[in-house]
């Protein structure tokens, strides 16, 4: 153990350690050796108090003014660093204000991106279905395997008055209506077929009649559809008995 | 555990109370001004030095931690390291060179405290290789391996040198005191 602090206090480490000459873990080592050796704390002091006393020498009177001017750029410094703070609160203010504004704003144009995406897609099908609407009234009309029946319903001074065409080879039927009597308030006309003793709803025709008017009828075999007035909305089981048209789907 | 004025100014330099700064210059700031001139030579320079170094001591204040150095240590340490980076500076343009011979030790200088008036002749006293090398390390900021190849002696001898050097100079000025 001698010869290892002898070692140590004659490396010159702790010299350099003393005027901080030595890097952050070179230093943490020679502290290490001062806390264990008490012959190197002694050396060590020794060169502390050495140190002190040989920089004595070097005593040198400062201009009176120094004191002020040190004092002074310490002041500047305190009160540029309270003002960095305040700077620097107010600016972390701001951008988390900022923040919580743009993270506000880019939820609300994520929903109204979200909505219009949605709407674009609504309307894409809708697109489609017409499109699909076109080509198959368009079929329908040219197709020589079409049959196509007028029927007419007389109701007081008004007549209800439509086409059907049903493509068995297309498996297409659809209605054009060409006259609809205007209902008294509560009523309407749905549009419905029976299969087999199953009713379905088609739907409900509008009140009034703007132009001539394409519904298409889904096909199904030995299907009859049928158009009755019910009250509003629709009756879900509405009565063949009651039908102002019967059209067999056939 | 630091006695007399050290251990009056730690609490206050710890609560960053400017008091310390009152009592660190009252105290210490011929030596830590002359140790600053010593390395830059020119007043001006080291008035310059000594005033960022006392910026340093308080804005770091709360860093010192006493089990690693005395207080005077710890400054000294600060104005010789930022003497010496002015020193560089200044330096940057012109080649380096260090100035050993009898005329440039500024030991010579008229500055010197009164009481310390044969500081010139003890240094000269030691042997020169001693103070060359103390001039090398303690005035110039070089590192011992820097020193060796300068002066062009082993490390070992500048260790020692360096060593026996600070002893001897401890011990005259502790007698003179």
């Amino acid at each position: 153990m001698k010869a290892n602090t002898k070692q140590i206090i004659e490396s010159g480490d702790l010299e350099a350690y003393l005027l901080g000459d030595l890097t952050e873990q070179e230093g943490e080592k020679i502290r290490k050796y001062i806390l264990m050796y008490p012959e190197v704390k002694e050396a060590y002091d020794l060169l502390e108090r050495q140190l002190e006393t040989f920089t004595e020498a070097y005593k040198k009177t400062p201009p009176k003014d120094l004191q002020s001017r040190i004092e002074n750029q310490i002041q500047r410094i305190q009160q540029f660093t309270r003002f960095s703070w305040m700077a620097l609160g107010l600016s972390l203010l701001v951008f988390l204000g900022s923040a919580y504004y743009v993270i506000q704003e880019n939820n609300k144009l994520s929903i109204k991106q979200g909505m219009i995406d949605h709407q674009i897609e609504d309307l894409q099908l809708s697109f489609d279905n017409q499109l699909d609407e076109i080509r198959n009234q368009f079929i329908l009309r040219n197709s020589p395997q079409t049959r196509t029946v007028t029927l007419q319903h007389q109701m007081e001074d008004q007549s209800f008055t439509l086409n059907a065409y049903l493509n068995k080879k297309e498996r297409m039927s659809y209605i054009e209506i060409l006259s609809l009597p205007v209902l008294p308030p509560g009523k309407c006309y749905q549009l419905w077929t029976e299969r087999n003793g199953s009713k379905e709803s088609v739907g409900i025709l509008p009140d009034h009649l703007e132009e001539r008017l394409f519904v298409s009828i889904p096909f199904k075999e030995k299907a009859t559809a049928y158009i009755t007035i019910e009250d509003k909305p629709g009756n879900l089981n509405p009565k063949a008995s009651l039908a102002l048209f019967k059209i067999p789907i056939e | 555990m630091e006695e007399g004025i050290a251990s009056k100014i730690i609490p206050l330099l710890h609560d960053h109370d400017q008091k310390a700064m009152d009592l660190i210059y009252r105290n210490y700031s011929e030596v830590l001004y002359g140790i600053s001139f010593q390395i830059l030579k020119n007043e001006g320079a080291a008035e310059d030095a000594l005033q960022e170094s006392f910026v340093k001591i308080w804005t770091y204040s709360k860093r010192y931690d006493p089990k690693k150095a005395s207080l005077f240590t710890w400054m000294l340490r600060i104005v010789r390291n930022t003497a010496i980076d002015h020193y560089r500076k200044a330096q940057k343009t012109k080649p380096r060179e260090i100035q050993i011979n009898e005329e440039s030790v500024s030991i010579k200088d008229n500055s010197y405290n009164a009481d310390h008036m044969d500081v010139g002749e003890k240094m000269e006293e030691l042997a020169h290789k001693n103070k060359e090398v103390i001039d090398a390390i303690f005035f110039l900021g070089m590192t011992q391996r820097e020193a060796s190849d300068y002066l062009n002696i082993p490390l070992g001898t500048v260790k020692s040198r360096l060593r026996i050097g600070l002893k001897l100079l401890g011990a005259v000025y502790q007698v003179k005191k």
